[in-house]
């Protein structure tokens, strides 16, 4: 066994018994892991490295940024839920491995709504559809209708077999009743350039992924995934907007600690998030980045989670797609 | 002594898995259609082709004058004790530290050769263990743990 | 703007002091990573991450640049002095680098190398400066189609790589491909022979494959075997790294071929430097007259690969910086750098952000010749590394292999699939199986499935899809003309003994 769960529950007893507020002035005493459960370098890394600086710079924190990568962000986020509840072991999850996995793969052992502490959200990015400039696609509607028409006639092009833009995808030809041919690639050189080149007809991809493209004219964006349309691309109206009553999806990053963290221990972080979350430099860095930033408040975390994994569950369930 | 042409053990070997690697690829993994190919596709062509291929050195062994010439003999004890070594340090890594899983490698991996001493072998696995400290912690900044204590 | 202006505004913003300190800090770190066995350069390029953030864009992206390309310099030294790859990307430099360090010519190699490193570069840095824009919108035109039949073409083209008998060749390169393919399939998401072990859903780690196969298990082969070279002090003069006239002559094609291979590569989303070495070897060995030197210390072994690597780690800028499309994961965090600092990546980079541009590509220029300042002195020093008894030796190539393998995924199971692979290629090699196919079936396989499958998809069933489009078709011919070619000897003459 990699997990020393016997001295957990050691840990845990002593963090108890010694909940005083005096010890919260301890922490966090020694160095806090932070695990990226994601290769160094991803979409999910740079946030959380930008985060991590943050809070560095304004508590004097000695915060150690540990990438686990592995199937699907699920190993280290996995090992995140059941290390030590000191506060001392915190991580970066998303909408991928915290929402959609434990409820596409039978492998994941944790469960999403008890066995995390919620810090709080930090960032969402909706999704973008596009096509190649050359289309006939004028607008989201014309895609919708030719679907209709000639079912399985589109070729729709993702980031890869159970990413969020695939999900989302699903998602919307469950809500819609539509029939997709679906074209998953690996990342998204291979994916962008084949939409740019018509190989493909839609693709969907992260807002600032596919935003150059849109920007230079090769690519022609249909709408985007996000309820109120994306400040990066304001005129692109959303799928809600076709019809699509409710339809949202996003991705976003999130803070998490294993459940069960003492209350001192928490107050001292929530307070160091909630500082870190509305610094000027921070924002404007992980806006650079394409994303909406968010309060990083840890109620507001509590209160949507449940409702996305309900949601992707439903998906799931719906499309009959089972990774095992 | 007669020999058996080790080419015709391997090449049978070989045929053998990848029978294996078909008809388990076969009987797991859907096949798909031509257009919408499943995961069991080609899985199961390649293992028939390592099958083939297997099949094929068997067979050239088998009606070959004298025996292809074998590059060096197998050290099993090396062999035993470098792997050893590595599997030490990959289960040390985690739950000791650093320092216990360089020492373990080192100082396993130094009885392969036998011209090693317990003093030598000492002596080696201190300086590596510096050497380790100074340059992936020090200069490259690596985040691994030097020590955990069991427990802790 | 005419080009010329563009150039001295590159060469303006490249000189600048604070830009120059982090080209060189890029590039000392990038030959110091790449000289150590299994330190990946993504996982040092993460870790300088944060600092970038309090550079500007322009000096933070050439620290990067310099720590990619500099890997690749360096990681030749282990390949060649201990036959044990600095990164995959070398793992075929060794094929004939090794022997000639074993035949006491390891400072002209370790020279040699260094030379077709910059040529290789500066031909990659000129391709960058003048064909960009061709060259990214030709790169557009390479579909799943034609990608498969480049794979097939390289698979065909390498199949003969390594020395020995044919088939034992084909056998490891379908066993690399099997291995390859292990982890979670693209289409379905389905784990295929995992057998249920979750670290395994990712498939397996290239890095764990190489260190085992090539670090591994040339250790256990030499240990015992392997005396102190014979080295006697004037092979570690400047003299004895000069190249005889003879070497000298036939570097100079197959490093032009070489440049060629790894450009083309390069600008390929998804290959890189790795299969560019593969594909200038194979090149190499094909077209030469006298194959038979391969993998006995021939010198174009190791200048094709080499120089191969480098021109594709310079032009893997090419779709990153001119269309805003990164070809790997490397290129997507220098892309993360860009727009920390607002810059949005595009085709319109060039032509917003000219001194950013050409302030990184001149810097290239300028990297390239540190790294060649840097890395000849050094060759003196790397060499006496073989007077070090190789009982003191191995036991610290192991622990570097270890340490740079668990760095790179933080995974303590990679570095049990490193003892495995080891063990697994010690026992093949004493049977005689060559592990460099492996190694390339590894790599190329499953890109190779995934193509053809996606083909497949694309062409809505029709396998006529690849004699359909012309670049597809015209490889596919290239890959059959190839392979006649290569069985014509089995019918007109018969083969040499093997060994």
């Amino acid at each position: 066994m990699r997990y020393r769960n016997g001295s957990g529950l050691v840990a845990l007893a002593i963090g108890l018994v010694v909940a005083f507020p005096a010890v919260a002035q301890n922490y966090p005493g020694s160095n806090i892991n932070f695990i990226v459960p994601y290769p160094p370098g991803g979409g999910t890394d740079i946030p959380a490295r930008i985060v991590v600086d943050k809070l560095m710079e304004q508590t004097g924190w000695n915060v150690v940024v540990l990438n686990q990568p592995g199937a699907g962000g699920t190993i280290g986020l996995d090992q995140l839920a059941r290390s030590n509840p000191d506060g001392l072991t915190i991580g970066m999850a998303q909408t991928s491995n915290l929402a959609v996995n434990p409820a596409l793969n039978p492998e994941v052992n944790y469960d999403p709504l008890t066995d995390f502490t919620l810090l709080g959200l930090v960032t969402t990015q909706p999704m973008g559809i596009v096509t190649h400039n050359g289309s006939p696609f004028e607008t989201f509607q014309d895609f919708i209708d030719e679907v209709r028409e000639n079912p399985g006639s589109v070729l729709f092009g993702t980031p890869g077999t159970g990413t969020v833009a695939h999900m989302s995808i699903e998602r919307l030809a469950v809500q819609g009743d539509l029939e997709l041919e679906h074209v998953p690639y690996t990342g998204i050189a291979q994916a962008i350039s084949d939409v740019m080149a018509g190989v493909v007809d839609i693709y969907i991809g992260s807002v600032p992924s596919v935003l150059p493209h849109v920007t230079s004219g090769s690519l022609r964006a249909l709408a985007v995934t996000s309820a109120q349309p994306d400040p990066l691309l304001p005129d692109v109206p959303t799928v809600a907007s076709f019809g699509f009553e409710g339809y949202e999806s996003s991705d976003w990053k999130a803070l998490v600690g294993p459940a069960g963290m003492p209350e001192d221990v928490l107050a001292s972080l929530n307070a160091a998030i909630a500082a870190a979350m509305s610094d000027p430099e921070l924002r404007s860095l992980l806006e650079a980045q394409g994303s909406t930033v968010l309060s990083g408040d840890p109620e507001e975390f509590a209160a949507f989670l449940p409702s996305e994994v309900q949601t992707w569950a439903e998906v799931v369930d719906a499309i009959d797609i089972q990774i095992d | 002594m007669h020999k058996i042409d080790p080419d015709l053990i391997s090449g049978m070997l070989v045929a053998l898995f990848g029978l294996i690697v078909a008809i388990y690829a076969f009987n797991h993994y859907p096949m798909g259609t031509l257009r919408r190919m499943g995961p069991g596709m080609f899985p199961v062509g390649l293992g028939g082709l390592i099958s083939c291929l297997g099949g094929a050195l068997a067979l050239s062994a088998l009606f070959r004058r004298g025996h292809v010439a074998i590059p060096f003999r197998f050290e099993s004890r090396t062999a035993v004790l470098v792997i050893v070594s590595v599997a030490a340090f990959a289960l040390l890594i985690r739950s000791a530290g650093l320092v216990p899983a360089v020492i373990a490698v080192v100082s396993l991996s130094a009885f392969a050769d036998k011209a090693a001493t317990l003093r030598s072998t000492l002596v080696l696995a201190v300086a590596l263990c510096a050497l380790a400290y100074v340059l992936f912690r020090l200069a490259l900044g690596l985040n691994l743990p030097l020590l955990i204590w069991p427990g802790a | 703007m005419t080009y010329f202006d563009n150039i001295i505004l590159g060469l303006e913003t490249a000189l600048s002091l604070s830009n120059l300190w982090w080209c060189f800090v890029g590039v000392f770190l990038g030959t110091l990573l790449g000289v150590i066995p299994g330190i990946g350069v993504l996982a040092a390029i993460s870790m300088l991450f944060p600092l970038t953030f309090q550079l500007d864009a322009t000096a933070a992206l050439i620290m990067l640049a310099g720590i990619w390309y500099g890997t690749t310099y360096g990681g030749s030294t282990a390949a060649i002095l201990l036959n044990v790859p600095g990164a995959p990307a070398n793992a075929i430099t060794a094929l004939d680098g090794y022997p000639m360090s074993q035949q006491g010519r390891a400072g002209v190699a370790l020279f040699m190398t260094t030379i077709a490193s910059f040529f290789g570069g500066s031909v990659g840095i000129i391709l960058l400066m003048t064909f960009s824009g061709v060259i990214s919108s030709a790169a557009l035109q390479f579909s799943s189609a034609e990608y498969f039949a480049l794979m097939l073409l390289g698979l065909v083209a390498a199949s003969n790589i390594s020395n020995g008998s044919m088939l034992k060749g084909l056998i490891m390169v379908c066993l690399g491909v099997l291995f390859g393919i292990v982890g979670s399939d693209i289409y379905t998401g389905m784990r295929r022979f995992t057998f249920g072990v979750v670290e395994l859903a990712d498939g397996i780690a290239l890095i764990a494959l190489a260190m085992g196969l090539f670090g591994v298990a040339e250790v256990i082969a030499s240990v015992g075997k392997v005396d102190v070279a014979k080295l006697d002090p004037k092979s570690l003069s400047f003299a004895a790294m000069k190249p005889s006239r003879s070497e000298m002559r036939r570097s100079w094609l197959p490093m032009i071929r070489g440049s060629a291979v790894g450009s083309f590569f390069g600008t390929l989303p998804g290959t890189g430097p790795s299969i560019a070495a593969f594909m200038a070897y194979a090149v190499e060995k094909r077209s030469s007259k006298t194959p038979e030197r391969f993998g006995k210390g021939a010198i174009e072994g190791i200048m094709a690969p080499e120089s191969a690597n480098n021109a594709a780690d310079q032009t893997s800028f090419i779709p990153t910086l001119a269309l805003g499309i990164p070809g790997s994961a490397t290129m997507a965090l220098m892309l993360g750098a860009l727009m920390i600092h607002g810059i949005a990546p595009g085709p319109q980079l060039m032509t917003e952000q000219p001194s950013l541009f050409w302030g990184l590509v001149m810097s290239f220029w300028i990297g390239n010749i540190l790294l060649l300042v840097l890395n000849i002195p050094l060759i003196g020093l790397w060499v006496r590394l073989l007077q070090v008894p190789y009982q003191w030796l191995f036991p610290a190539v192991l622990m570097f292999v270890c340490i740079g393998t668990y760095s790179v995924n933080n995974s303590w199971f990679d570095v049990v699939l490193v003892a495995l692979f080891g063990g697994l290629g010690y026992t093949l090699r004493t049977l005689g199986f060559p592990a460099a196919p492996m190694l390339l079936g590894f790599v190329l396989g499953p890109m190779m499935e995934e193509h053809f499958r996606r083909a497949m998809l694309l062409g809505r069933g029709d396998p006529a899809t690849f004699i359909e489009r012309p670049i597809s078709l015209v490889v596919l011919l290239v890959t059959l003309a190839l392979l006649l070619w290569g069985v014509r000897p089995l019918f007109s003459r018969h083969k040499p003994a093997s060994r």
